[in-house]
């Protein structure tokens, strides 16, 4: 995979999956603006990064009527985008009897609406690059099956996939491709932050459920950079298990 | 801490009869309590309390009152 000179925005880019997705590919060779909220912990990442002419932007995506001009602004800024990925995301552990219409709106506004409000923003002119662009959101393996106490975060992820296959079919003809990962359970700042929730043997079981073992960031990571580059020229409107084998069974 | 406030939210949580909780009433036996249960609790207490409990140390309650003072702990 080569990813020499593109310029790719990456979402979520302070920990984690995007963290470790911008890493993976500054070392293919692609120029990363890293967004997220607080950017001394972008800063963190771009240390960690190789090569020349990454860029970061500090940006709460809550704010997702403002997205579509911040990724006109960025274009013209740091170069049209040859890839967007949109890794951050927010969970919830938390039973249907008490989940409230702002928990559902809370999951929907990061998870889905700043994702379509990003596919949105690379429609305007002059956003993606000429030869084209992949757009790679992160999903989970909660948008097909599902657990308890996982209402919420298992509808955003499945209201994100229809987005991805229908958004596939709009964008083509801008030359955009646009695709998801679903991951299993990976290790991550957000997954640590998860198990307090949950008790050791509950922990043990989701463990049992991934033949492969619990995932690491570099196992998704590298699925999205599949995604992004020449290496997924034909494929678009897909969502990419990568699991383990948690859905397998 | 409204004690009693606490006990009727806890048996909205757990979908339990309205006053059939009591401090001394040990947590196994309630009713609705299982892990579901025990979510909804540890989500009521984040909610209306500001704590966030996390799952081992509800595991280490026994009691509602030991709930009780976990909660009033973490204010």
């Amino acid at each position: 995979m080569d990813m020499t000179g593109r310029a790719v925005l990456v979402t979520g880019a302070s920990s984690g999956l995007g963290q470790a997705t911008a890493v993976l590919l500054s070392r293919l060779g692609a120029r990363v603006l890293l967004l997220g909220r607080n950017v001394d912990r972008l800063e963190k990442t771009r240390c960690e990064m190789a090569g020349e002419g990454h860029a970061l932007v500090s940006f709460d995506l809550n704010e997702s009527a403002a997205i579509p001009d911040l990724l006109g602004k960025q274009a013209s800024e740091f170069g049209s985008f040859a890839g967007i990925v949109h890794s951050a995301g927010v969970t919830q552990t938390k039973p249907l009897r008490v989940c409230s219409a702002v928990d559902f709106e809370g999951l929907y506004r990061i998870n889905v609406v700043a994702a379509a409000q990003l596919l949105r923003g690379a429609t305007r002119r002059g956003v993606t690059a000429p030869e084209g662009c992949s757009a790679v959101v992160v999903g989970s393996v909660m948008s097909v099956v599902a657990d308890t106490c996982l209402s919420a975060y298992s509808a955003s992820k499945a209201a994100l996939t229809g987005l991805v296959r229908a958004a596939a079919l709009e964008l083509a003809r801008d030359k955009i491709r646009v695709n998801a990962v679903l991951p299993g359970h990976f290790e991550s700042p957000m997954a640590e932050k998860n198990a307090t929730q949950l008790l050791p043997e509950q922990i043990r079981a989701i463990e049992q459920r991934h033949p492969l073992g619990i995932g690491r960031v570099e196992d998704v990571a590298g699925a999205i950079a599949f995604l992004l580059a020449d290496t997924a020229r034909w494929i678009t409107g897909s969502c990419l298990v990568v699991d383990g084998g948690y859905t397998a069974q | 801490m409204d004690k009693a406030l606490f006990l009727e939210r806890v048996a909205e949580a757990l979908r339990a009869a309205p006053g059939s909780i009591h401090e001394g009433d040990q947590l196994q036996n309630l009713e609705g309590w299982d892990s579901i249960g025990a979510l909804s609790v540890i989500a009521l207490i984040d909610e209306h309390y500001g704590t966030t409990v996390e799952a081992r140390e509800l595991a280490n309650c026994a009691t509602v009152s030991d709930l009780i003072r976990l909660v009033a702990k973490g204010r």
